[in-house]
């Protein structure tokens, strides 16, 4: 046995208990079970699948093996691939068994937690996630053989708090009984795609782009279009999405070392300057988001 | 068996494979870590990242 495998097993146990206790007073418990389990195991499926896809140069270009998807201790699986199959397999059984949409809500408090859970497990499990070379602050750094390093999960899972605290603020705010999954799952792909820009680490690359980190940002974008359409703005919805995706492949480049900073005496602070910039492009981008879903539900009213 | 009952069975069933699944993760003596960083040295040998090679020299002691 080993930490990432009861970290694993805690972490799916928690969250469809979180599932099935926000749910109960609601929904009649036999679609609750049967929503749960769709959920968990097309997540744990997914999760592994799209591991699998991002390594395929690791098990077929050495294992020459198809079936080696099902050897579920060489590797490991996708955390975005986990809420993406989550998130799509109880959407599927909310539509057969005809339920409210707002079932589907009830998943997201879940789903952040699920991600901060994991994050935590990746570094302390399996020593992923961590950023470049920092020593101090202490509670920031971690240590490790190779010396001090940023704790980028530790960043993930405290952004998954505070995007579960603000959307519980906004909630009561709204005087509204559940916190809506499709801007859960905008706020977590956003962060994560400004987190994982953080990672030095090699998990799940495509050049010097960590696959995770496109993911999220693509399904931060699919809730921007689905809104778009609801908001009658289906083409503002769909332009947006490929200026933020510029915007992002551009910082990208910088923080790569690519694009030097305008200003000489900058350069010193370069990496700070293109964060900056990095937030600041995702605030707007945020904002613009929230405006649309306001038309969007106006317009349902 | 009422609809109810029927989905309440099948629902209980699924999670029941998911708990499979993982036990069978959890009960293998194949460390999923040693795995993972294989993968992160075959991705560093191509990407040449000197970060990465550093701490690689450093996990296998040289």
């Amino acid at each position: 046995m080993n930490l990432y495998s009861i970290g694993l097993a805690v972490s799916i146990m928690v969250c469809v208990a979180a599932f099935i206790l926000l749910n109960r007073p609601r929904t009649a418990m036999s679609s609750v079970l049967l929503i749960s389990g769709f959920s968990a195991l097309g997540g744990l499926l997914c999760a592994r699948l799209v591991y699998w896809f991002g390594a395929l140069d690791f098990f077929i270009g050495r294992t020459h093996n198809v079936l080696s998807f099902f050897w579920w201790t060489d590797g490991g699986f996708s955390l975005f691939g986990a809420v993406a199959g989550a998130a799509g397999c109880a959407w599927l059984a909310c539509r057969w068994l005809k339920e409210d949409k707002r079932t589907l809500d009830l998943l997201a408090l879940p789903l952040l937690l699920l991600v901060a859970e994991g994050r935590l497990l990746e570094w302390t499990a399996v020593g992923m996630d961590f950023g470049g070379a920092l020593e101090s602050p202490a509670w920031l750094a971690v240590s490790g053989e190779y010396g001090g390093r940023l704790n980028v999960a530790l960043i993930e899972a405290l952004m998954m708090i505070a995007v579960a605290v603000g959307l519980i603020i906004r909630m009561r705010v709204k005087a509204k009984k559940r916190v809506p999954l499709r801007d859960t799952l905008f706020l977590m792909g956003l962060c994560e795609a400004l987190a994982i820009s953080m990672r030095h680490d090699t998990y799940m690359m495509w050049g010097f782009v960590h696959q995770e980190q496109l993911y999220f940002y693509l399904l931060s974008s699919l809730m921007v279009i689905l809104t778009g359409f609801e908001a009658r703005k289906p083409i503002a919805g769909i332009i947006s999405a490929f200026i933020a995706a510029g915007a992002i492949i551009f910082l990208e480049f910088a923080l790569d070392g690519r694009i030097h900073v305008p200003f000489a005496f900058m350069r010193e602070w370069a990496d700070l300057f293109w964060y900056g910039l990095f937030i600041l492009a995702l605030a707007a981008y945020t904002i613009y988001y929230f405006s649309m879903r306001r038309g969007a539900e106006r317009k349902r009213a | 068996m009422t609809e109810n009952r029927r989905h309440a069975v099948t629902g209980i069933l699924l999670l029941a494979l998911v708990a499979v699944l993982t036990v069978l993760f959890v009960k293998s003596p194949r460390i999923t870590a040693e795995a993972s960083m294989r993968f992160a040295s075959s991705a560093a040998e191509t990407e040449e990242d000197p970060d990465m090679a550093e701490l690689l020299m450093l996990l296998n002691g040289e």
